[in-house]
């Protein structure tokens, strides 16, 4: 993690500005929207984002309810958004976001992806990839760990979505910690 | 380095009286529709200090029966949280089930008390269930804990009687 804040603010400007030259231009997170605090990044084929010494604290939230939803389209997962606060003076960091839900009832396949501040964030989930955390009636606990691009220091808001390819889909007793500074 | 600045835990109390009276997973809870607590969000917590990890993994391949909650073999952990201010830590439990054909449950337990929230008898889960290979867990969110040494562990328990199996395994207990 750099504690070097010229430095790292020249990072986030170079990002800004490579912002509009963006190859892939989708109105995404990492991708664009740097007003909204987080860094644009240009992904590797591969390795989408890889973060180093992340997070000295952590935010968090768990729920018992049994939301289910039929839409196909991403909706906000309840009770899974959280305000969280990077501390620093000039810069950001990356956080990391755990989330694990127990599936129940449904039996379609879920599709999930994390959100910070109204941005689909780039990576597993995101339009290029996304990923069923559960499928099927069977019951079980299933999740996904995710990293954020940098973002700035001060107040953000993390949230999960989920959507189904389908059918129902539901989830019950479930968590989302953020990693952060 | 900020201090733990607010902790919402809104039904601990409530939680805490439950669990110590519901430690035996007696019927199928975790079934969709079951009645539990009210949909409100369980627990809330905000800038908990970690930056520290102490883990344990296993590879051995336990089974139980028991329809009571009981140890799982070898996923206890004792750590020791610094600082001078109570808070919570985090408990990142991840396991490949294997061979049984039940549904199996699992709670955190720290120091000998049910941990408030998914996995308590108001809450009880199941992270696996069936004869399919996966490996599923749960990041459980700690009650707020005094300064001091603590040990940590998984409890699993099957809904049905019949057999659960867990292979490879890890606990990681994350904390200041």
């Amino acid at each position: 993690m750099s504690r070097t804040g010229p430095a790292l603010f020249a990072v986030l400007v170079c990002a800004a500005i490579a912002a509009g030259t963006a190859e892939r231009g989708r109105a995404q997170a990492g991708q664009g929207d740097v007003s909204a605090g987080i860094e644009v990044l240009a992904p590797e084929a591969d390795l989408l984002r890889s973060v180093t010494s992340v997070g000295t604290k952590f935010d968090g939230a768990d729920m018992n309810d049994q939301p289910c939803t039929t839409s196909t389209g991403y909706v906000d997962m309840p009770g899974m958004t959280k305000n969280f606060t990077i501390s620093g003076v000039s810069g950001g960091d990356e956080v990391v976001v755990l989330f694990q839900g127990e599936w129940i009832g449904g039996s379609g396949r879920a599709l999930l992806r994390l959100v910070i501040d109204g941005i689909v964030i780039v990576g597993p989930g995101d339009d290029a990839a996304p990923f069923a955390p559960h499928e099927g009636t069977v019951v079980a606990t299933t999740g996904f760990n995710f990293t954020s691009p940098r973002l700035l220091f001060g107040p953000h808001t993390a949230k999960l979505q989920w959507a189904t390819t389908g059918a129902q889909v539901c989830v019950d007793e479930r968590s989302m910690i953020i990693l952060h500074k | 380095m900020s201090q733990l600045r607010t902790v919402h835990v809104l039904p601990v109390m409530l939680f805490v009286l439950l669990a110590s009276v519901g430690s035996v997973a007696a019927q199928d809870a975790t079934a969709p529709g079951t009645v539990v607590s009210a949909p409100e969000m369980l627990k809330a917590v905000t800038l908990v200090q970690i930056g520290k990890a102490d883990a344990v993994d296993a590879t051995d391949n336990p089974c139980t029966a028991s329809m009571g909650y009981v140890d799982m073999p070898g996923m206890v952990k004792t750590f020791k949280l610094a600082g001078t201010v109570a808070r919570p830590v985090l408990a990142l439990f991840q396991g490949e089930w294997i061979s049984g054909s039940d549904r199996a449950l699992i709670r955190l337990v720290i120091d000998g008390v049910v941990q408030s929230g998914p996995g308590d008898s108001a809450s009880p889960f199941a992270p696996h269930e069936g004869s399919g290979v996966a490996t599923n867990g749960f990041n459980f969110i700690s009650n707020t804990i005094a300064p001091g040494t603590h040990t940590a562990k998984i409890q699993w328990a099957s809904v049905g009687g019949g057999s659960v199996c867990v292979d490879e395994r890890s606990l990681i207990i994350l904390h200041k």
